[in-house]
């Protein structure tokens, strides 16, 4: 799929991605699943695939790669095969065909130690319904990870503590998970997967059992703790805007398969196909987009107002409103590329009324 | 995937109607010729014959139990090892004053802060004392212990072998779904066989016969463990060992311990027919008061039993960890202080010789019950007898000469056979008409038709009392939540103890078996009922009501027909309450199945033991599919 041979571009540097998946299938029902593939490569449909095989394929052909330290968002809506494409990539389920690499290391050729291994210290994940062990008090839940590895209690408990700060639940060390909120929980599922110092972190759904209000607090520490730390990311989500909001790149998942990946601002500019479109039509372009986008030839007087290219457009609006004058747009380098007015502006407003 | 599975069920649903009329007449046509050309009552000389085999095995254990090497080097020493965990326990608690055990009970309730119900279970365990069968009683909890232990020590690891591998769980699984319906006394006999007659064989019976839960319930307890919980330790890099033992074991732990009480449970159930192999204590005790129709003393012994029931249902209840919940915390110092002080307790009773039971009312209070009972019997005689002579002679005699002499065999066959086609396809409809003439060959066609007699009678009584009741109940939660403690607690009753007061107002016969049936069935019919009455959909409720419908309407349209899968679940519960009843009839002079059994075992008779544990187990598991499937087809279509 041409989609996926885009996403692969930063491979560029020569250092292999973080994480890199390749043509991944995952077909469920009895036998190995290949005339699944087979029918569904001749563009059967999975009704279609149903009725032949009494097999179903969640996901079909996925290839893409994250960068480290990039936040990488697949956004689907529920049955689209989102959860089992990071189960897969987890390889919590393996997939039918296809390859995951870690840093150039083969995920799924390796033995059960060798993936424990990496378990323990490469990458973590959180759960949509928390998974928390509610046996455990919240400080042994988030010294699971160490616990497992044998690290020393004293160790173990001084570095949960120390997360524990991090996620701001100082003081509810002693509480079972139970007995604590949903947006509480969430926190401590985050802590638990941060105690362990993992480069990659997977996130199911972490928020989405949380209220509206609670998850864009929850969005908030996730990008607050992200700029810090610089992970990889790779978060799944049924919320358009919690994607644009975490997502430095984004994949529209459908029927199994990336509709488009790209950057917020690519796919809110220009939605590949009618399905994207229909998320893309409820956000507010505004807050999305940069100047560049509306940003067209022309000229300004010399030592006028300058806006930065990669300034959202929401931040001009007001200097438009103020004087109907055109700004110069500049680079990073402060070179004037060109100008924004009003006609431009209010031309991609206009573009959401459609 | 939508449109094809509503084709599906279009399909199936225009097959069943449209022939339907062409199948009734061919039914009809085949019955009638059945009923004119059959045979009444089975033929005898059909009978297969499969008592011969199990006898010859039986005369073969027999002659060769002291030669031969798997009785030598397995049988004899398993029997040895808990004939001495048998006799060390007891004589530990014959050895232990009579105090401790009654502060060991209250400490360990008491850690909970439920002061109330650590002060009541206490002075339970005081009861027996009181009553005078201290001993008695403490053989039956020696027999609990080992016996429970032993469950334990096996049944936890197979429960989790089951959850864990799906292989296993195909072989386990149908023997325990056909351990729950061999009648007990059947499956004794083989053991009477292999390990001879005592306490140890006893305990070895009880222990196959209450397996099962502690089993079941350790494997739900593993797969109830929530997906991600066991995601999320995989994630972090947990072995499989690892994650067995710090994540899915603890938190099966109140599964588990749920199991050990049903464990319990059940085998106090089996207590007085563990007496018919050898075990003593309480159930012999019971066993006795039937016999010389004692029910003041019946009574005073089986509350014994309930006793025991009850202190280890709580005993182990409090034992269960709940994450956060109240209770104390006891500090290691505490903890020596307290082992030393009981210790220190225990040397002061036997060196002042506390050790018996210091005094004991007897059971002379027993004697008003009895009294009582002989004048309830005699001044309400005019109403007995003729319910009693109702009973047998206008239901069961007259039930049993349609069954045996007006109608044919074969015509049974076939409508059974055709009912079972119409509630559950053509598959069902060919077990019950293999099952059924199965039963006839085995030779035990006349006592399985007396027991099926007395069933029918006993569950419709059962339904015609429970399911109103519940349906009155599922109304009214403040009115169960007052009734439903009690019903739970006539479950721990031991099901003899039903038995005894009615034998002693009907005297022997049939009908105390039916009455007590009944009697033990119907707390679980009610609250079944009451169950799907009290969840059927709060909305669905709304709606109707919002159209206008009257409060007798809305019953009768909408609760009733939503919650009648359950209902019928609840009808299926009671025919296994009375099926299970049916052992206890045959001892206080039910005939049928339940006489044979127990007259397989004290002979003891493997042939036919063999073919009553046959004969029950078809006709449970038919009774059984049957009502499940009628359950099924009245449960609205599941969402898609």
């Amino acid at each position: 799929m041409s989609l996926g041979e885009t996403a692969t571009g930063e491979t560029s540097t020569g250092v292999s991605p973080a994480i890199e998946l390749r043509h991944i299938w995952k077909v469920f029902g009895q036998g190995d699943g290949n005339s699944a593939i087979a029918l569904a490569q001749g563009g059967a449909s999975g009704a279609d695939i149903l009725q032949q095989t009494q097999q179903t394929v969640a996901v079909r052909d996925v290839s893409f790669s994250v960068a480290r330290g990039e936040t990488f968002v697949v956004m689907g809506l529920s049955g689209s095969g989102k959860s089992t494409l990071i189960r897969c990539l987890a390889r919590l389920i393996e997939p039918t065909s296809g390859d995951v690499l870690l840093s150039g290391d083969d995920l799924l050729a390796m033995t059960e130690e060798q993936l424990i291994e990496v378990r323990r210290g490469r990458m973590s994940m959180v759960f949509q319904h928390f998974g928390l062990f509610p046996h455990r008090k919240v400080i042994d839940n988030i010294a699971y990870g160490l616990e497992v590895q044998k690290v020393a209690k004293a160790t173990r408990l001084a570095r949960a503590t120390e997360v524990l700060n991090i996620v701001g639940l100082d003081g509810w060390a002693n509480h079972y998970p139970q007995q604590l909120s949903g947006g509480m929980q969430q926190r401590v599922g985050l802590a638990r997967a941060l105690a362990v110092d993992p480069q990659i972190l997977l996130f199911d759904e972490p928020f989405s059992a949380l209220d509206p209000l609670i998850r864009k607090e929850m969005q908030d520490e996730l990008i607050r703790l992200q700029k810090t730390m610089q992970r990889t990311v790779v978060f799944i989500t049924h919320d358009f805007a919690e994607a644009l909001r975490l997502g430095d790149r984004i994949a529209i998942m459908k029927d199994g398969s990336f509709d488009q990946i790209g950057t917020p601002e690519e796919i809110v500019a220009n939605p590949a196909t009618p399905y994207v479109r229909e998320f893309v039509n409820d956000v507010p372009r505004a807050k999305v987009l940069s100047v560049k986008t509306v940003t067209v030839d022309g000229q300004t007087v010399s030592g006028g107002r300058t806006v930065a290219s990669t300034a959202k457009i929401e931040t001009i609006i007001p200097m438009l409103l103020e004087r109907d004058e055109p700004i110069a747009v500049v680079d990073t380098n402060n070179l004037v590329i060109g100008v924004v007015n009003r006609q431009s502006v209010a031309s991609i407003l206009q573009a959401e009324q459609r | 995937m939508n449109t094809a599975l509503a084709q599906q069920s279009n399909s199936s649903q225009s097959l069943l109607r449209h022939p339907l009329a062409r199948i009734a007449t061919v039914v009809t046509i085949v019955l009638v010729a059945a009923q004119t050309f059959g045979t009444r009552g089975f033929p005898e000389s059909w009978n297969i014959g499969i008592a011969e085999p199990i006898t010859g095995v039986q005369s073969w254990v027999r002659k060769n139990r002291s030669s031969n090497w798997s009785f030598k080097f397995f049988f004899n020493p398993a029997i040895s090892v808990v004939e001495f965990g048998l006799n060390g326990v007891e004589s530990f608690f014959m050895w232990l004053p009579w105090f401790i055990p009654p502060i060991v009970v209250f400490l360990t309730i008491a850690r909970t802060r439920r002061w109330g119900l650590a002060t009541f279970t206490a002075c339970v365990v005081v009861y027996p004392g009181v009553v005078g069968i201290w001993p008695e009683s403490i053989v039956t909890i020696s027999l609990m212990a080992v016996s429970v232990a032993i469950c334990v020590l096996v049944g936890v690891p197979l429960g989790v072998l089951t959850a864990l591998n799906r292989r296993f769980e195909v072989i386990l699984r149908p023997i325990l779904d056909g351990m729950q319906t061999v009648p007990a006394t059947v499956y004794l006999i083989p053991i009477v066989l292999v390990f001879g007659i005592g306490p140890a064989p006893a305990a070895i019976a009880t222990v196959i016969y209450a397996i099962p839960p502690i089993i079941r319930l350790t494997c739900l307890g593993i797969r109830q463990v929530p997906k991600s919980a066991v995601e999320a330790a995989q994630m972090f890099g947990a072995t499989k060992r690892q994650i067995l033992a710090k994540v899915q074991l603890p938190l099966a732990v109140p599964s588990i311990i749920a199991g050990i009480n049903q464990t319990v449970m059940m085998a106090l159930g089996i207590v007085v027919i563990a007496t018919l192999v050898g075990a003593g204590g309480l159930g012999q005790e019971i066993n006795q008061t039937v016999r010389r129709l004692e029910p003041g003393r019946g009574l005073v012994v089986s509350l014994a039993v309930v006793a025991v029931a009850l202190v280890l249902d709580r005993v182990s209840r409090s034992l269960v960890i709940e994450p956060g919940g109240q209770r104390f915390h006891i500090s290691r110092k505490l903890m020596y202080v307290t082992i030393l002080g009981l210790i220190f307790a225990t040397i002061l009773g036997r060196t002042m010789d506390w050790i018996e039971f210091p005094f004991s009312w007897g059971t002379s209070f027993a004697d008003p019950i009895d009294t009582g009972f002989k004048w309830f019997r005699t001044t309400f005689d005019v109403i007995t007898r003729p319910f009693n002579d109702f009973i047998v002679r206008e239901l069961i005699v007259r039930a049993q000469t349609w069954l045996n002499q007006t109608l044919a065999w074969q015509a049974i066959v076939i409508a059974a056979s055709a009912f079972s086609y119409f509630v559950a396809g053509w598959k069902m409809s060919l077990t019950t008409a293999i099952g059924i003439t199965f039963i006839g060959l085995t030779g035990r066609w006349p006592d399985a038709v007396d027991t099926l007699t007395q069933t029918v009678i006993a569950v419709t009584m059962s339904m015609l009392i429970a399911i109103p009741i519940g349906i009155w109940l599922g109304r009214r939660p403040r009115a169960e939540s007052l009734i439903s403690p009690f019903l739970d607690a006539l479950q721990t009753i031991p099901n003899l103890v039903y038995a005894i007061p009615f034998v002693m107002i009907f005297s022997v016969g049939p009908v105390p078996g039916i009455v007590a049936a009944v009697v033990y069935a119907i707390p679980p019919g009610i609250r079944l009922t009451s169950l799907g009455i009290r969840q059927v959909n709060y909305e669905s409720l709304e709606a109707a009501t919002t159209f206008g419908a009257t409060p007798r309407q809305v019953l009768w349209g909408v609760r009733i027909p939503l919650a009648m899968p359950s209902i019928i679940l609840a009808i299926n519960q009671m025919v296994m309450m009375v099926l299970a009843m049916a052992i206890i009839a045959g001892m206080v002079g039910g005939g049928g199945l339940g006489y044979r059994s127990i007259e397989a075992l004290t002979k003891p008779d493997a042939g036919l033991g063999a073919e009553v544990g046959i004969a029950i187990v078809i006709m449970a598991t038919i009774l059984d599919r049957l009502l499940q499937a009628t359950a099924r087809r009245l449960q609205a279509p599941a969402a898609v």
